[in-house]
């Protein structure tokens, strides 16, 4: 077997998956009433449903061969049409990397350097990002083997430790509150994912099985995810209810012979994620602009693009009443509906439209 | 040529910048030797107010000394007085010119005044404050806690690592059990199960050197105060009511002799059930697996399957004995949910949870408390 | 063109090496014709060229038989002397350069070079800088030419091309292209050989120059492209299909493309079991980390992490670095340059002076800095460890230097959160990297598979011996 370019689906959904851990480390369940912990064991179920489902407009626009970019569609229709869908799809990666940023940055002064600031580090994280996203995706691509490997034994670990601690009496029952409202958390937690918006660009240099790579990829999160709660509330029981990060509450718990409190580790091995995540950001926004407007994707672009994203982080974080009320508005169901249902299915439906116009017309 | 002189020209400052905002713009490490390394904390309520004492290592101190065995050169006492816990350690810094560090702190001691007040004000600062482990021990004070936390026997090991040590094997072995902060916290914040932790009291040696702590009793906690205590055997039976034993023994008197069992496991399992008119029911099984590690009979006689039989009689007998009175004086007389039966009424009947609260609340539960003891080892004399 | 008088040829060659004491001139007749002889005293054996040339040439019998002078030395045992026929006299100059003794015939159309080098030249020795326990105990020395020898030996097959080249404008060094026609990429072979002509050196010091002409692209820190000084390791590379650049004047080869996991293995490997093996590599990888990140973690974890610390260790730390008067940032550095002097001292020093710069530096370093307070004995034992675990994997010694200053400053000033910061960048660096479309990273990433048998795992040599290693498995398209 001989040599082989790109990246493969499988490298391709390490960096997606390593993007929403992140994400799943540093969230805070804000509505306990409507996510009980017993809806959390079983949302994997649900979300493999949804999350597969959400994202058929972006899979029927990548074609039979999985090689085909949203712009061969914005093309043909007209060169202001990719401009567009190449500025909305940047400012969505945009959006996405300046709220990660807010949410790393709230994460971090709350557990770790409470009341300290943080710009400094938030500036570094940034700043470590650019050269990252300038090695270029297959770098990042394969960052994303050995992180997940570093994130999966330091979670093994974490479960292993703690185990001893589980008490069964402190698991509730699923479905509490009936079937509706999981599908709707489920619908939420699909809405956050984004970052799947990239295999409108990335497609023609992903090799092997995308399609199905998302349905497993959907499966694979939920059930890390619905496990990681289940192992909390077992653990943890009401305290853990109380707290903000939940997981990171978990992790402070791990302890093996005079290894003790290994949570700051742990945490800077998220550190990493949050790098990856934001590399993965540039990235796909400069894929964007690049498709859009032919730009060549060097180190004035990237900076160019952290900037915005810097912006987003400082607007988002002077309060986190500001975040949360920003965040809870609902704008993350609004851009996940414009970037990966509505945008496809327009383009898709407009290209059939203009195709058949000009079948009609005997220009084709 | 232009761009290019501009674009090395940017890279360094750049990258000064850069340097320059994180010099004053990240947070600022503290040197070990500038960090008062707290191993214990006592929160007492004096007058209204709070007086929090920590013993804590003095690293200049124990720098400056060669010697480690050196009596009470390596840890130093210090009080504090605030309107809350937060407001008295704030002080700390100030007064003792170096930032505490909570993260070693063993053991978290409640003064008995003010667990009989209220204890979620006083450990809300330890459960937000970071460098906290929610795995730290909490007991309270038989009277007050610094006088515990001021009972360092000295030597090379401060008194509350001799604390600790005290609460962990005594939970291993019978005598009293070891609760971390985040259970007794969650047992506190929820509705139907309730909080108990180690009471520690100060025992004098009897040569007249300087005193010891060590745990005794069993604090229960109802509504976010101490409720009531419970003694020694009281204490043995919840910790196989809560299947926290991991060995103790205990001795029973058979037909032909004292039998000294050692207890090798035990399972403890909890089932929820419905009665035939729809009422809560639950048994709660105790099976222990012991060892003979002494039968007192006269004349060394040989400890055959008869003598072991009735060894496992007796200790079965007693176990069950222990669980009565342990269940009887918790939950009969205090209503002290320990065997968390409430919780696991609702995971098995969800939507009978309301009703079996309630029947539990009043005490009109069908609740059967089984023991069973099975003998394992008879050490090395052969059976005849 | 040459001259038609011998004596007008080999002035003409002195006066192009401008006076130069060390070349020789020889004037004598063969068949009654005047004939003169260059070479440079000192590259060639003269004992050789009286025997094995002037008293042949100057002896009538040896060319009775033929027409001419030229058609004897070309025709009869002159031939095996490694005879070369030049046409002008600036060829004739570089000939000499090379140890050649160079021959100008009155009228002749061409002159004749023999190869008479005995120049002064290191024999054959132990390898200094890649120890084994039971590899062979041979390493490359100056010579390329022995060098070939040398690797001709462990590869007995014709199908072990060896290539000359001439590297540098002024040097003119000769530099060998070895690889194995029947399983090195033939694309790759000639991009490497388009850039050893590229290279526009003046001067080749030796082998380490070569290096940059061979990375792939973006500046890293860590090189793809590896070097050794053993011929059987050399050898070993080449069948897995990689390329060998032997340069004149120097003992290390280079191997072209060198992935990052090969600076953990090494020959002794290959001869204990593979569990064995998986173990000590392993381990090695263990020095690699414990000797860039230990500092900075030690640093970070005081200052920004204490909670870590074990509680029976903490009070001991904190005791000692209560006595010293400096931030442990500074210790951390401070010693850590002092074991970089003490390192490079040792390295550069006569031999005369070795055992009193030990001596110093170890009690510099360990006995009166830690009695007179200046540094706490923690900070030594890091230093220590980390000193240790450098130099297992000493080929890193570079890199992992500048890593470690780095990640003490970063511990120093921004915690855990910096190092990892760091280390996200140097794994990019790593995952970024590699050499003639063969990812730096491989196979570990991109995974695969069937080149895990001899990663961090080694299998056993009957699964090996069925299944070559190749380095084109590793080459994206």
């Amino acid at each position: 077997m001989t040599a082989r370019g790109g990246i493969s689906a499988f490298q391709f959904f390490c960096t997606v998956f390593v993007c929403r851990a992140i994400a799943l480390f540093t969230f805070i369940i804000t509505n306990k009433e409507s996510f009980p912990p017993g809806d959390r064991a079983v949302l994997f179920a649900p979300l493999a449903l949804v999350g597969t489902a959400a994202v058929i407009p972006v899979l029927l626009v990548l074609g039979k061969r999985e090689d085909r970019t949203l712009f061969a569609l914005t093309d043909r229709l007209h060169p202001a049409v990719s401009k567009g869908a190449a500025l909305l799809y940047t400012a969505g990666a945009v959006w996405s990397a300046g709220v990660s940023l807010t949410r790393f940055d709230l994460f971090m002064s709350t557990v770790m350097f409470s009341g300290a600031k943080l710009l400094g580090l938030i500036l570094l994280l940034a700043a470590s990002a650019v050269p990252v996203a300038l090695r270029g995706r297959e770098t990042v691509a394969r960052m994303s083997l050995p992180v997940l490997a570093l994130l999966a034994a330091s979670l093994v670990y974490v479960g292993v430790t703690v185990i001893g601690e589980f008490a069964p009496a402190d698991l509730e029952l699923p479905l509490r509150n009936g079937v509706l409202p999981l599908f709707r958390n489920a619908r939420s937690a699909v809405a956050r994912t984004g970052e799947l918006a990239a295999l409108l660009v990335f497609a023609p240099h992903i090799r092997g099985g995308v399609k199905k790579g998302v349905f497993l990829w959907w499966l694979s999160f939920g059930v890390t995810g619905s496990l990681l709660y289940t192992l909390t509330t077992g653990v943890l029981g009401a305290y853990g209810e109380r707290q903000m990060f939940q997981l990171y509450a978990l992790t402070v718990l791990s302890k093996l012979g005079a290894a003790e409190r290994l949570d700051a580790l742990i945490c800077a091995i998220w550190v990493l994620c949050s790098l990856v995540r934001l590399a993965f950001h540039l990235i796909v926004a400069g894929m964007f602009l690049e498709g859009g407007f032919r730009v060549h994707r060097g180190a004035p672009l990237y900076c160019g693009l952290a900037l915005p994203v810097l912006s987003v982080y400082f607007v988002l974080s002077r309060s986190v009443t500001v975040f949360a009320r920003v965040i809870g508005s609902g704008i993350n169901d609004l851009i996940f509906l414009l970037l990966l249902i509505a945008a496809p299915l327009s383009v898709l439906a407009a290209v059939k439209i203009k195709t058949h116009v000009q079948a009609k017309k005997g220009i084709l | 040529m232009m761009c290019k002189r501009i674009k090395n020209a940017l890279l360094p400052v750049v990258i000064l910048l850069i340097l320059c905002v994180q010099g004053c713009a990240c947070p600022q490490g503290t040197e070990l030797s500038k960090r008062l390394i707290v191993e214990a904390v006592g929160v007492d309520l004096d007058d209204g107010a709070y007086k929090v004492t920590l013993q804590a290592l003095d690293a200049h101190a124990a720098g400056q000394s060669d010697d480690p065995n050196e009596n009470g050169s390596r840890t130093r006492l210090c009080s504090f007085t605030g309107a809350t816990v937060g407001e008295a350690l704030a002080g700390a810094a100030a007064e003792t010119g170096l930032t505490p560090l909570y993260s070693q702190a063993r053991v978290l001691v409640l003064g008995r005044s003010l667990a009989e007040q209220d204890v979620s004000a006083p450990l809300d600062f330890f459960l937000r404050e970071y460098h906290t482990r929610s795995d730290i021990l909490i007991a309270v004070a038989d009277a007050s806690a610094a006088d515990i936390l001021a009972a360092d026997p000295g030597g090379s090991v401060p008194g509350a690592v001799l604390l600790e040590e005290a609460l962990l094997t005594g939970s291993e072995n019978g005598e009293c059990c070891a609760v971390k902060l985040f259970r007794f916290t969650g047992f506190l914040l929820s509705e139907t199960d309730t909080a108990y932790c180690p009471v520690v009291r100060l025992r004098s040696e009897d040569k007249g050197e300087r005193p010891t702590a060590a745990p005794g009793e069993t604090a229960f906690f109802q509504n976010g105060r101490l409720a009531f205590t419970a003694g020694p055997e009281i204490t043995r039976g919840l910790l196989f009511l809560t299947d926290a034993v991991k060995k103790t023994s205990f001795t029973v008197r058979g037909e032909d002799g004292a039998y000294t069992l050692r207890v090798a496991k035990t399972d403890t399992t909890v089932r929820a059930r419905k009665t035939d008119t729809d009422g809560a029911a639950f048994t709660v099984n105790v099976t222990a697996v012991c060892d003979i590690t002494e039968f007192a009979a006269s004349r060394f006689p040989d400890l055959g399957e008869t003598q072991a039989a009735r060894a496992q009689t007796a200790g079965t007998a007693y176990l069950q004995q222990l669980l009565n009175d342990a269940f009887g004086f918790l939950y009969g007389e205090h209503g002290a949910d320990v065997c968390r039966l409430a919780r696991r009424a609702a995971l098995r009947f969800p939507k009978k949870e309301a009703a079996f609260r309630e029947e539990l609340a009043r005490k009109t539960a069908d609740i059967r408390l089984n023991a069973v003891l099975t003998v394992r080892r008879t050490g090395k004399e052969n059976l005849s | 063109m040459l001259y038609k008088k011998a004596a007008e040829n080999a002035q003409a060659v002195k006066a192009r090496f401008g006076g130069s004491f060390d070349l020789a001139i020889r004037e004598f007749g063969i068949g009654g014709k005047p004939a003169a002889a260059v070479f440079l005293d000192g590259m060639c054996d003269e004992m050789k060229i009286t025997e094995s040339i002037i008293k042949p040439l100057t002896d009538e019998k040896n060319f009775s038989l033929f027409e001419s002078r030229e058609q004897a030395i070309r025709q009869t045992a002159f031939k095996g002397l490694g005879l070369k026929e030049i046409g002008d006299a600036e060829d004739a100059a570089h000939t000499v350069t090379e140890g050649n003794f160079v021959l100008f015939l009155e009228n002749g159309k061409t002159a004749f070079a023999f190869s008479m080098q005995g120049f002064p030249k290191k024999a054959v020795s132990e390898p200094q800088a890649e120890m084994n326990e039971r590899g062979s105990g041979e390493s490359f020395c100056d010579s390329f030419k022995d060098n070939a020898a040398l690797l001709r030996r462990r590869l007995k097959t014709p199908e072990l091309a060896i290539e000359q080249t001439v590297v540098g404008k002024t040097s003119h060094t000769d530099v060998l292209l070895c690889y194995l026609t029947n399983r090195a990429d033939p694309k790759m072979v000639d991009k490497i050989r388009r850039r050893l002509r590229k290279t526009g050196l003046d001067n080749l010091p030796g082998s380490g120059c070569l290096k940059p002409f061979f990375s792939g692209g973006a500046p890293t820190l860590f090189s793809d492209t590896g070097f050794t000084e053993r011929p059987d390791m050399l050898a070993a590379k080449l069948c897995e299909g990689r390329v060998g650049v032997i340069t004149d004047g120097s003992p290390f080869a280079l191997i072209v493309p060198y992935l990052f996991i090969d600076y953990f293995h090494a020959l002794d490997d290959y001869m204990s079991a593979p569990l064995y093996a998986l173990f000590i590599r392993a381990l090695r990888i263990l020095c690699f980390l414990v000797s860039a990140v230990l500092p900075g973690l030690f640093v970070a974890t005081c200052n920004f992490h204490p909670e870590v610390l074990p509680p029976n260790i903490m009070p001991d730390i904190a005791a000692a670095e209560a006595r010293t008067p400096f931030s442990l940032m500074f210790e951390a550095v401070a010693i850590h340059l002092i074991y970089e002097i003490v390192r490079e001292a040792s390295l550069r020093m006569p031999v005369a002076v070795g055992s009193a710069v030990s001596i110093v530096g170890a009690l510099v370093v360990g006995d009166a800095a830690v009695t007179a307070g200046l540094i706490a004995a923690p900070m030594l034992m890091v230093v220590a460890l980390t000193a240790i675990s450098s130099a297992v994997v000493s080929k890193l010694h570079e890199s992992l230097a500048l890593i470690r200053f780095a990640m003490i400053l970063l511990g120093g000033l921004t915690g855990f959160f910096g190092i990892f910061a760091a280390g996200g960048l140097l794994l990019a660096d790593i995952c970024g990297a590699g050499a003639f479309g063969v990812p730096f990273s491989a196979p570990f990433t991109p995974w695969i598979g069937k080149e895990q048998s001899d990663a961090l795992r080694r299998d056993g040599w009957r699964k090996l011996a069925r299944r070559r290693q190749s380095i084109k498995e590793l080459e994206l398209g």
